[in-house]
């Protein structure tokens, strides 16, 4: 490709940014606004928080963020933890078996939700678990697991092999080798995944939303999906939108902090 | 050489030492639900204040294959995954190509930018967009009618097909950042020397593109398609938040939620679930084809 002139492709490249951005901005516009306001189709508004201390002054909407915050959480440390021995084994050594295994990886992190949705909801039912928080974590690890052992596996395998001869000769046993060795040099990697981990969970709603019905266990995208009008007459549009970019804070952020370990692990979970 | 000689020392129990606990969780968690799912699948579900028969039973497909609403929601997640999967190729291919043109900071900067939508959760994607595209006091219709390119509101998800439309269009937004990565990462990995040699024997800048990066990057893109294939089919956020449980817009998974839980036909519900996995299979399948086909038309 040679560069063509300047001009249309700073055009489209400024179309691209302006179609990604404007339905945030447009968000935060609107969460601005409250009552006829909301009518306005004005391009700014004055910052006015009203709609933001009204979500924030709703112990509802606090019990929802710590459920979202302590699931997504939860469910990153128990991937990581069940993830790095068995990413580790299929990274690094070889046994009759291993391809067997991959292949039941990437297969279970191809099966939708839905398969299991309807056995999981009656199993979860019958051990009692239904609308705790503890369902939803042990569910979540269900597209958690395979992604986080696949990606860690395929961060383990780039390191060079000399290692593994080396500390053998010193005597390194496997799990010294694991958390003194290959754990700091694929750090990155780990921080990566458990990034995107957190996100996922943080995110979801499928499984959220079955396995939870009442409040007590509710998280916010939830919460957000079932907000609807009080009445014909009144818009909840101010109110949506403000919790709308509020759950929406922790992932942004993760994101603009830290782009390039998130940008090199997705790109690590397709292409390897 | 290296691989063999170190392998003949680790103990064969071992690597199944450090898999167990994650693949006993797996189990726990894919197996059962699974067997469990196949068998609620050919049981009957309890009617009312009829408790469940006993036995084995078609039953539940036999209804399934006469429901219309579950063929509406086959057409509604096929034709939404091809669309929005051809859509977001092709986009987040020219977004790569433009951005690979930038200087590494700014593309650094403005790649950033442009994942935030993909860290939007599903739910608030829907909800922006419905507020965006409400018929009344929605902000496209505002602009559309000041532009004068419309002279009345259009309500854009009062038919099945604007409802598919604007799922496709909610989903580009979503989901293209996700090929630009993936498309850039492909493009940095194309060794300039060979583009640097087609330019010396004068290949005009399309030529190149169409003949050494295209057929070069065209790995990682169809692998990159087929995981968003395999993700736009099982989509749940997007149709359950603008359209709830409204028929016209509603994908297998909606209905299969919505039989288990509003419903609480669990039995039902596992069979649409089955035959969902069969819809899944049948058109990655034909997808795969398709692709691999193409290639070799381009080789030769």
């Amino acid at each position: 490709m040679r560069p063509g002139s300047p001009f249309p492709r700073r055009l489209a490249l400024a179309v691209a940014l302006v179609q990604t951005l404007f339905p945030l901005y447009w968000a935060l516009v609107t969460s601005f606004r409250r009552g006829p306001q909301l009518f306005s189709t004005a391009p700014f508004a004055r910052p006015d928080f009203g709609n933001y201390r009204q979500v924030l002054s709703d112990p509802s909407w606090w019990r929802d963020a710590a459920n979202s915050l302590l699931s997504a959480s939860a469910v990153g440390v128990i991937a990581l933890l069940l993830a790095l021995p068995a990413a580790y084994a299929l990274g690094r050594m070889s046994f009759r078996g291993r391809g067997v295994i991959l292949a039941l990886l990437l297969g279970c992190s191809m099966l939708p939700q839905i398969a299991i949705l309807s056995g999981l909801f009656t199993l979860i039912s019958r051990l009692g678990l239904y609308n705790r928080l503890g369902s939803l974590i042990f569910a979540d690890l269900f597209f958690a697991l395979p992604f986080a052992i696949w990606l860690l596996a395929g961060f383990f395998r780039d390191l060079p092999r000399d290692l593994d001869e080396a500390a053998m000769l010193d005597g390194c046993g496997v799990l010294r080798r694991l958390t003194l060795i290959h754990m700091p040099l694929i750090w990155p990697g780990i921080v990566a995944t458990g990034l995107l981990t957190f996100m996922n969970c943080w995110n979801e709603f499928l499984f959220a939303l079955t396995f939870t019905l009442s409040d007590s266990a509710r998280t916010l995208p939830v919460s957000i999906g079932l907000i609807s009008a009080p009445s014909r007459f009144e818009l909840p549009f101010g109110i949506i939108m403000s919790a709308s970019l509020l759950a929406t804070l922790p992932p942004i952020f993760l994101v603009l902090l830290f782009q390039h370990r998130i940008a090199a692990g997705l790109t690590a979970g397709a292409v390897k | 050489m290296l691989r063999g000689s170190l392998m003949h020392k680790t103990p064969a129990w071992r690597p199944w030492a450090l898999l167990a606990p994650a693949l006993l969780t797996l189990a726990a968690l894919v197996l059962v639900p699974l067997v469990q799912t196949l068998h609620l699948a050919f049981s009957h579900d309890p009617h009312g204040f009829v408790p469940a028969r006993a036995g084995a039973t078609l039953e539940n497909f036999r209804i399934l294959m006469g429901d219309s609403g579950w063929w509406h929601a086959v057409r509604t997640t096929i034709l939404f995954a091809l669309g929005a999967v051809l859509a977001e190729t092709v986009l987040g291919l020219g977004v790569a190509l433009l951005l690979q043109k930038l200087d590494t900071a700014t593309r650094g900067i403005v790649l950033a930018v442009m994942l935030l939508p993909w860290a939007v959760p599903g739910v608030v994607a829907a909800r922006l967009w419905g507020w965006m595209l409400n018929d009344q006091y929605g902000i496209i219709n505002a602009v559309l009618l000041d532009v004068g390119l419309i002279r009345h509101s259009i309500a854009w998800t009062a038919g099945p097909t604007g409802m598919l439309v604007v799922m496709i269009v909610v989903d580009i937004w979503q989901a293209t950042p996700f090929m630009t990565l993936l498309a850039l990462a492909g493009l940095q990995a194309v060794p300039t020397d060979v583009l640097d040699a087609a330019r010396m024997d004068g290949a005009t800048g399309w030529q190149c593109f169409r003949h050494v990066t295209l057929p070069l990057l065209w790995p990682t893109l169809i692998v990159a398609a087929l995981f968003r294939l395999l993700d736009a089919l099982r989509m749940f956020d997007l149709s359950s938040v603008l359209y709830g449980a409204d028929m016209n817009g509603m994908t297998l998974s909606v209905f299969v939620q919505t039989q288990i839980v509003q419903f609480g036909a669990p039995g039902y519900g596992a069979a649409s679930a089955l035959a969902t996995l069969g819809v899944i299979a049948l058109v990655v399948i034909l997808f795969w084809r398709c692709v691999t086909v193409t290639r070799r038309g381009s080789r030769s």
